[in-house]
């Protein structure tokens, strides 16, 4: 098994001369979604591009090679296949996750850390695009408050401390703490973000919770991926001999990275969802900027205690 | 026999949070209603409600360096100010301190000298003017004391310029003639009864992790440690890793010094999803008939949470100096189980006081050796041993005993 | 801080000693301390955690009853609280989303159970030392003898200190091993499954093992120990079959105290109803945390809020700081011309023709309207009484072809004053806490401002509505969804009171027959949530099925759907939801 030993948050520009062994994104209908691939194609050598979709496929492209996805394990499968073929001492591995489903990142995450391989070293960078702020739609209900797949934690008879990363939908978060009903409850949202009304948003559609939990309410700034782990290492610290640590973002994606990661390197932290089942809002999501990317590259290596 | 208490608050990073990418949790313009949030507001109430029945004062509080960051104005004066009020907190009569590679202006920002900074902090900066000697000078000066001489080296000394594109964490160094002169000086005055302990920023040995190279240590350094082996050294705390650490540096010609790489006091984690902390090392030396030992107790800070006891990323309390080795504990130990059902650590350590100076590595195989013939542990709060139970005894025991079937 | 129903009262969350600071004494409480194996059913926040917890020894010597200590002395037996959560019923469905074997799924699933009884059996022994003995070296010795016994019955590591707090580390540190492991399985093909021995422990088995050792060794004052688990309704199927099956068990060391939802699985059902199911009255007692007729839940919340005036240092008389809300008083009202309830019947006849035409083929004279004799005092009279008020409300003209309603954006008289405090949550303690500090932290010491009241009841019910509304529930194809279900049996009801037609006996309860149409899910989910409270007859032979069952809505909607606070006539569910039948919206603007 690997453990995750440390990481940076980097630039495009160190997105160069790369030799990139996986290359893989996610296919819908979002306009961001190969930006950063347009980008990195250029000056890197990529060895592989996949691009998972759902349903349907929303392009074609010559240099991607699709696959559909219906159950996160079937992203095990494929990397299975990818990885073993690889016969190196390090693997090199870009994951944009910016159009994907959390089940799917997750699955990357933690197949890189707990599967078998004889890699020394994995290099591992996950990429986001941040959108265009657009308006808020009206939440759909709840059809789903359960842990992200993937990870299995034996419950224990400690009390719940939730840390809730707030989105700008109504009600999802009043679902989830009403679901779990834990003993604490922090809140988190971003501000400053790329575009205030975003955090306007959230601010406004979570009123209620933000007023009643005033006193956990914490912001991030949602560039810095240290700064969100910061955040969530100290409620994790304060708080992890006396309860149990649940994760739930349901706001911005590199919140939900930090988090998940910090679920592997704390293995006693878990990850909830709330989801909507099938029936989610679609959100055009452009790009903010061309050149706008939110990269964290982390470094695996094997564990050397078994 | 001589003793004396020393407290370390190393690697500050002092800066005012307006700084883009923070490097510390100790800001310039920080409030303290908080205190949680403030290392310095919670290391005094920390004090209060730990220390203040163990005779917390100390008698020197030693700062390895980098008190602010990059060189920041404003961080020097405020660092300075926030280490001489923990000086004040513990009561020391003496607080000295040396200089960071973080303490120099060497890409010229703030002024076309690169110690014009860190020579006009004054206030006792980097140590009384009285006692300054040939720091400024030499890059080293030396500290004499009735029971006490510290070494105090500059190992930025030679940062006289650099580059902007150049790495600011290059390697500390120290001259072959600085070697010599201290050479001499240590022949002249080697009083063996006197606590002897170095201080400097940089790491004097190669250590390398998480990717941070293994070449910011002092150049030279080997043979500084050589040097202070031959005349007997008790201790080198240094700073700059952030990471705590204490071993046992074995030289060349057979002695060993126990080397202390101190923990920061409050600069951030700047690499993610590493577990880092904040740390502060209070340490007790005692020097009988030559032979130095010490017990050192290292709370750490977590950000919201606070200075606590606990080993997380360092033993709480640990130790240097033991005379006899590990093996020779554990069969000492093992010799008093034979016997015994169940003993507190205290006693144990009252029949076997070299057991409060052992390294971390030393008391983790005596953790084993115990568990090997069938003794168990518990701990207290901090992780330190509090008990140790013979189970194979008192299985035979409790056949016999009233509460047996 | 604004009050929040997270904070305001949430046994499961509370240790047992703040629990016992706010305890208000039931005789649920009383049944539950009986020597025997009990059931208590409810809804969440009906209390059913709180009792659990009470009967453990921390609670009980930190309560501050003048009848504690003779309580402690009287309960035959030491309670080991054994909790579960919504935890359990993910980490089930996890598994067998894997492709891990059923084998060791099944293995793991009854290792977790297992490790969580017996770490809460090391915590109760170690409530039983501190609370009972004195601390002396012989009680150490006492410990360490006990622990040795549990290190080798447990299976734990032999060199882990023998003390019971080591135990219980040592228990937490198998399930990290067994994480670890599931994860390796998940990930790698090819990995084999450690099967440790400690997987194919038992509490079954080692259980009166351990507690036997305990009563040797410490010659403790209570014989028996109830294990209380609380909130079965997470727990996973097998062990909800196996303690069912268990409430058969003679031995009086072993007691078993069972909270749940009212509705069982069906598969415990079948145990239940199998050859060696237990039976209600002979092998296991009930407590049921709701009451048909509101006398008890009402006496319950009566307490509660008692003591909630107690704790703000408000010595008015609770009915005088609230005020009444004489619309709920039986037996005070005058039948005189000039009283009040007459005016109302007066003033609807003028505004309700079809109210008239009811007063006139009973024989009442609408402009006239005194009862003539007690029969039709009890018959008519009494019987309408909400409807009268609730209308004339309401309702701004119903003498054309169409009725109009009347814009009020608030209704103030309604949902108001003591009465409707108590009843309103159904004696929830949680919702009922929640509402009425919000209500004190608004209100001076003096009175309750109607007002004040009005908008509290309406932001709880709103939250209210808003906690089921969120509550998960998977669509299936065209079926509606537990808010599409709640919406049209509210909007039902609302126009079986204040449609067109007077209706002296509107429908306000249902009943479910699942061969007709399938609800199950909805109202399975709707009962433990609350949002439905289950009308049986009071009677003891409660059989845990919902077929045939009747229901209401909870009070809690009463303010959405512009209802009274009272059951009345039944229909069946099918009947409302079918697809013919179409609800008018009968007020046509926002009332929000």
């Amino acid at each position: 098994m690997m453990k995750i030993n440390y990481g940076y948050q980097i630039t495009l520009n160190d997105l160069s001369n790369l030799e990139i062994d996986i290359f893989i994104c996610a296919n819908n209908n979002e306009a961001r979604k190969y930006c950063l691939f347009d980008k990195i194609k250029r000056n890197n050598f990529i060895k592989k591009s996949i691009s998972l979709y759902y349903n349907n496929v929303f392009d074609s492209r010559n240099d991607l090679e699709y696959k559909q996805i219906k159950k996160h394990t079937e992203v095990e499968r494929i990397l299975d296949d990818e990885i073993k073929a690889c016969k190196k001492e390090e693997l090199t591995i870009i994951v944009d996750y910016s159009c994907m489903t959390k089940s799917w990142y997750y699955t990357i995450l933690l197949y890189l850390s707990n599967s078998d391989n004889a890699f020394k070293k994995i290099n591992c960078y996950l990429s986001y695009t941040p959108s265009r702020f657009s308006l808020p739609l009206a939440p759909k209900p709840n059809s789903d408050i359960s842990p992200l797949p993937g990870k299995i934690i034996m419950p224990n008879n400690r009390p719940k401390a939730l840390i809730l990363g707030l989105g700008y939908e109504e009600n999802k978060a009043q679902g989830i703490i009403d679901q779990i009903d834990p003993a604490k409850i922090f809140l988190l949202y971003s501000k400053p973000t790329i575009d205030k009304r975003f955090t306007e948003a959230i601010e406004i559609n979570n009123a209620n919770v933000i007023n009643d939990f005033e006193e956990t309410t914490y912001t991030y700034d949602f560039s810095s991926l240290l700064d969100i782990e910061n955040k969530l290492r100290a409620i994790y610290y304060k708080y992890n001999t006396e309860y149990n640590i649940i994760i739930s973002p349901i706001g911005p994606k590199p919140f939900t990275l930090v988090s998940m990661i910090l679920s592997i390197i704390f293995p006693e932290i878990e990850i909830w969802r709330i989801g909507s089942g099938e029936d989610i809002n679609p959100y055009p999501r452009e790009p903010f900027n061309e050149d706008h990317f939110i990269i964290c590259e982390i470094v695996y290596k094997q564990n050397q205690i078994t | 026999m001589n003793k004396i208490k020393l407290a370390v608050v190393s690697d500050l990073h002092c800066h005012p949070s307006t700084e883009k990418n923070p490097s510390t949790h100790l800001f310039t313009d920080l409030l303290r209603d908080d205190v949680n949030l403030h290392p310095v507001a919670s290391l005094i109430e920390y004090h209060q409600d730990f220390l203040k029945d163990e005779h917390s004062n100390v008698d020197y509080l030693l700062c390895p360096g980098d008190v602010t960051n990059f060189s920041n104005l404003q961080g020097f004066i405020s660092g300075w100010d926030y280490v001489q009020e923990i000086s004040k907190m513990f009561q020391a009569t003496f607080t000295y301190a040396t200089l960071g590679n973080h303490d120099i202006d060497s890409r010229h920002k703030n002024s076309k000298y690169f110690q014009k900074i860190p020579k006009g902090i004054k206030k006792g900066y980097p140590i009384a003017d009285e006692e300054i000697g040939t720091f400024w000078e030499k890059g080293y000066t030396f500290i004499e004391k009735d029971n006490l001489q510290l070494l105090i080296v500059n190992s930025t000394h030679y940062h006289t310029h650099h580059e902007e594109s150049e790495s600011p964490t290059i390697k500390g160094e120290i001259s072959q003639s600085a070697i010599h002169e201290i050479d001499r000086y240590l022949h002249d005055k080697n009083d063996n009864s006197k606590i002897k302990i170095m201080m400097c920023h940089h790491h004097p040995i190669q250590q390398s992790e998480m990717n941070l190279g293994p070449y910011d240590f002092i150049e030279n350094g080997e043979e500084l440690m050589f040097v202070l082996a031959k005349y007997n050294f008790d201790l080198v705390i240094h700073g700059h890793k952030h990471y705590p650490k204490l071993k046992k540096y074995e030289t060349d010609n057979g002695k060993s010094i126990p080397v202390l790489s101190a923990g920061s006091f409050s600069a951030t984690n700047q690499i993610s999803f590493t577990s880092k902390f904040n740390y502060i090392h209070i340490i007790e030396i005692t020097k009988d008939t030559n032979q130095a030992k010490g017990v050192i107790k290292t709370p750490n800070y977590k950000y919201q949470v606070g200075w606590k006891n606990n080993s997380e990323g360092f033993d709480f309390l640990t130790g240097f100096g033991a005379n006899k080795t590990s093996a020779e504990l554990i069969i000492s130990i093992q010799e008093i189980m034979t016997n015994t059902d169940v003993i507190d650590w205290n006693e144990i350590c009252e029949t076997l006081p070299d057991l409060r100076h052992i390294m971390p590595q030393e008391l983790e195989e005596i953790k084993t050796s115990l568990r090997m013939v069938g003794c168990s542990l518990s701990f207290d709060d901090s992780n330190y041993p509090e008990t140790i139970y013979n189970n194979k005894l008192l299985r035979e025991r409790r056949n016999g005993s009233k509460f047996s079937k | 801080m604004a009050v929040n129903f997270q904070n305001s009262f949430n046994a499961r969350n509370l240790d047992p000693k703040e629990i016992a600071k706010n305890f208000i004494y039931s005789q649920s409480f009383d049944v539950l301390k009986n020597k025997c194996h009990t059931v208590i059913l409810g809804a969440r926040g009906c209390g059913k955690t709180t009792l659990m917890k009470m009967l453990t020894l921390p609670a009980l010597y930190n309560w501050d009853y003048i009848g504690a200590h003779k309580f402690i002395e009287d309960i035959p037996f030491y309670a080991i609280y054994i909790p579960t959560d919504i935890s359990w019923l993910y980490k089930d469905f996890a598994l067998n989303d894997t492709k891990i074997d059923k084998k060791i799924i099944d293995l793991v699933s009854k290792f977790s159970v297992n490790t969580n009884i017996f770490e809460s059996v090391c915590d109760t022994f170690l409530n039983v030392i501190t609370h009972e003995f004195n601390n002396d070296d012989s009680l150490l010795d006492a410990e360490i003898s006990l622990s040795l016994i549990l290190i080798d019955l447990l299976k734990l590591d032999f060199d882990i200190a023998p003390r019971l707090e080591s135990i219980k580390e040592n228990l937490r540190y198998r399930r990290n091993i067994i994480n670890q492991n599931l994860s390796k399985l998940i990930y790698n093909n090819n990995y084999d499954f450690e099967y440790f021995d400690f997987l194919h422990l038992n509490y079954i088995d080692v259980l009166p093992l351990i507690l036997d050792h305990f009563k040797r060794i410490f010659e403790p004052k209570k014989n028996s120990w109830a294990l209380c688990f609380d909130e079965l309704e997470f727990a996973p199927i097998w062990l909800k079959k196996q303690l069912y099956t268990l409430l058969r068990s003679t031995d009086q060391r072993i007691l078993f105290k069972l909270s749940s939802s009212p509705i069982l699985p069906k598969e415990v059902d079948e145990v239940l109803k199998g050859d060696a199911g237990a039976s209600l009255g002979n092998d296991f007692e009930i407590i049921k945390m709701w009451d048909t007729n509101s006398q008890s839940s009402n006496e319950f919340s009566k307490k509660l809020i008692d003591s909630l005036l107690k704790k703000k240092n408000i010595r008015v008389r609770a009915k005088d700081y609230f005020g009444s809300n004489f619309r709920y008083l039986d037996g005070l009202e005058t039948y005189t011309t000039d009283s009040e309830y007459l005016s109302q019947i007066k003033s609807l006849a003028t505004k309700d023709i079809s109210f008239r035409e009811y007063l006139i083929n009973k024989n009442i004279d609408p402009q006239n309207p005194i009862p003539t004799d007690k029969v039709q005092l009890a018959s008519v009279f009494r019987k309408i009484k909400p409807i009268v008020y609730y209308r004339n409300y309401f309702i701004k003209d119903n003498t054309s072809t169409k009725i109009s309603y009347s814009i009020n954006k608030k209704y103030i008289e309604l949902y108001s004053g003591y009465e409707v405090l108590i009843g309103i949550t159904d004696g929830n303690p949680r919702w009922l806490i929640g509402l009425i500090n919000s209500i004190l932290n608004r209100s001076d010491l003096h009175k309750a401002d109607t007002n004040i009241q009005y908008d509290e009841v309406e932001r709880t019910s709103n939250r209210f509505i808003n906690f089921i509304n969120n509550t998960p529930y998977h669509k299936q194809g065209s079926k509606i969804s537990i808010i599409e279900f709640i919406e049209r049996v509210g909007d039902f009801f609302k126009e079986s009171l204040l449609g067109k037609v007077f209706n002296p006996e509107p429908y306000s309860s249902f009943t479910y027959d699942s061969n007709i149409m399938d609800f199950t899910e909805i109202i399975e989910k709707g009962l433990l949530q609350g949002a439905f409270i289950l009308l049986d007859e009071g009677d003891e032979n409660f059989d845990f099925e919902l077929n045939n069952k009747r229901f209401r809505l909870s009070y809690m909607y009463s303010h959405q759907f512009k209802l009274p606070l009272r059951t009345g006539k039944e229909i069946k569910v099918d009947k409302i939801i079918s697809d013919n039948i179409t609800v008018p919206n009968l007020f046509n603007y926002d009332e929000n």
